[in-house]
């Protein structure tokens, strides 16, 4: 009897087992019921492939997929570091007036340094793999500023840490964007002028932009045991706002975005992810958690929709006092397509449940896209009405974009002139209007070649 | 009387700006609910402000439009 018992146990327990494991299989290796919008396991591959960005995509789904895909290959551990980290620098592509960039991924970089003499830098290697990475800031977007930096797109503002501390940008491109630069020539201020207006990178080109807090510099820690949370580098930055000296930092991984050319979308995919602890959803505030980084606990923000005591750049020249940043629109809505926020959460949520245990990359989120239906107008232009465009109206990051949540990256990403220096002509002339222009990167010629 | 878009916001906007605009900024159609209400908290600053539209809105109006976002953007 005791026997038949212990067998009966035995069968339960196997059951048990069994059921335990195919729920546990059904987490690890598939969505999860009722998800509009899952990852695929295969993605988390340490070896996964890049996304197909030839293959049709004519959902909104798919293009999130696309995003989250992209985004889990750019932060694959390759050499010991993000692959992202490997990819070629614009310093090493957008040269002097003379030079040829050196083949994929470039060599000698060009990096300047603030301060009054703006000193060029050359022969010190891709900005991205020199070792350790150097991080400079930048001044507001003038001629003399650079990628590496410190203030953001579109507002030229500082975002202050609650330590008191900058926060720096850097960006990258892959090889399909690097080649097609340097094959149609238009590594010259000259020969991008005279493009074609509608001319469009080839399918596959990409564009990361990063952004990072510091860690640790000179010796004092400003997130503890930031590795444990945060994905972390060793780099280099300023020593104070002269920029005369240069020492080491921990800089903590806070946002991120990765920019391609899917199949059918020449105005490309903007998508954006970011670290949870960045700010609170500004409806949450007066939130008490002392975590964020870019949030005083207890804030209190206004009221929707104006926000009107964060999100604000209270005096340009004030570069210590901590930004009070809240998450305007948390999945950047309005919905540029139906179903669009159910999807990011969704994707979120699938990408979270098949992460391994522990992994970093569990305290990031995919936060919002935005694209176009991918029409081109009659003169070959990408079309950016209203009513075209898909993904999140206002599709944007709190510690990239944090001034300018009211936009998303396609009010300033147009076929429009570029306002930096006096080199590409006024925003609102259709004479000067082109396509390559919704990459800003092409700004630096006007650094380096005027 | 209640603001909404019908009456009397989209009448503030002429034929001129929304030209403009489109130029400027392709994706604000100032002619159209949609994109004003989905821009509206772009816009204000810049009517209160006075940088848009050339010549400025007098205060009575600036304060419609503001109205009109704080009523939750009704169309009629």
């Amino acid at each position: 009897m005791a026997q038949r018992h212990s067998l009966v146990r035995g069968i339960l327990r196997g059951l048990a087992a069994g059921l335990a494991a195919v729920l546990a299989l059904g987490l690890l290796a598939g969505p999860a019921c009722g998800q509009s919008c899952p990852a695929d396991p295969a993605w988390l591959k340490p070896d996964a492939p890049e996304p197909d960005f030839a293959k049709p995509r004519d959902t909104n789904c798919q293009i999130h997929q696309w995003a989250m895909q992209e985004f889990l290959y750019q932060v694959q551990t390759v050499n010991g570091s993000a692959r992202f980290l490997g990819l070629a620098s614009p310093h090493a592509l957008f040269l002097y007036s003379g030079d040829k960039p050196a083949p994929y991924p470039g060599g000698a970089t060009t990096l300047f340094k603030l301060g009054k003499d703006m000193a060029r830098l050359r022969g010190t290697g891709k900005a991205n793999a020199a070792s350790p990475l150097v991080f400079l800031p930048r001044t507001l977007k003038t001629n003399d500023t650079t990628f590496d930096a410190a203030t953001q797109a579109g507002s030229n503002g500082v975002l202050i840490d609650q330590k008191g501390q900058w926060v720096y940008y850097t960006a990258s491109i892959n090889k399909v964007y690097y080649d097609y630069v340097v094959a149609k020539g238009i590594y010259t201020l000259s020969a991008f002028l005279s493009a074609p207006p509608q001319a469009t990178f080839p399918v596959g080109a990409l564009e990361t932009k990063s952004s990072w807090r510091i860690a640790a510099k000179d010796g004092t820690t400003y997130i503890p045991d930031a590795a444990k949370s945060y994905y972390t580098i060793e780099a280099q930055v300023c020593k104070d706002a002269t920029c005369k000296s240069l020492v080491p930092a921990t800089m903590a991984l806070v946002g991120f975005h990765v920019v391609g050319l899917i199949q059918g979308h020449p105005e490309m995919i903007w998508a954006t992810f970011e670290h949870n602890l960045n700010t609170p959803d500004c409806k949450d505030t007066r939130s008490p958690d002392p975590r964020y980084s870019f949030y005083k606990a207890g804030q209190k923000c206004g009221t929707a929709p104006f926000w009107e005591t964060c999100n604000k750049i209270i005096d340009p020249k004030d570069t210590t006092t901590p930004s009070e940043i809240c998450r305007a629109h948390p999945q950047g809505e309005p919905e540029g397509s139906q179903g669009n926020t159910a999807n990011i959460l969704s994707l979120n949520q699938s990408f979270h449940q098949l992460l391994p245990a522990g992994s970093i990359w569990a305290n990031y989120d995919y936060a919002s896209s935005v694209w176009t239906s991918g029409k081109a107008g009659p003169n070959g232009l990408i079309v950016l009405d209203d009513s075209e465009i898909r993904g999140s109206k206002k599709a944007a990051n709190t510690s990239l974009e944090s001034f300018t949540q009211e936009q998303n990256c396609l009010h300033c990403h147009t076929y429009q002139p570029l306002q930096i220096g006096a080199c590409f002509g006024r925003r609102d002339d259709p004479n000067a209007w082109k396509n390559l222009y919704v990459s800003h990167l092409f700004g630096l010629l006007c650094k380096t070649q005027k | 009387m209640a603001i909404t878009w019908n009456d009397p916001i989209k009448t503030y906007f002429t034929d001129y700006d929304i030209d403009h605009m489109k130029q400027v900024q392709p994706q604000i159609d100032l002619g159209n609910y949609v994109s004003v209400k989905d821009n509206a908290v772009l816009i204000y600053p810049r009517l209160a402000d006075g940088s848009m539209p050339p010549g400025g809105w007098d205060a009575e109006w600036i304060n419609n439009f503001k109205a009109w976002i704080e009523a939750g953007y009704p169309e009629s």
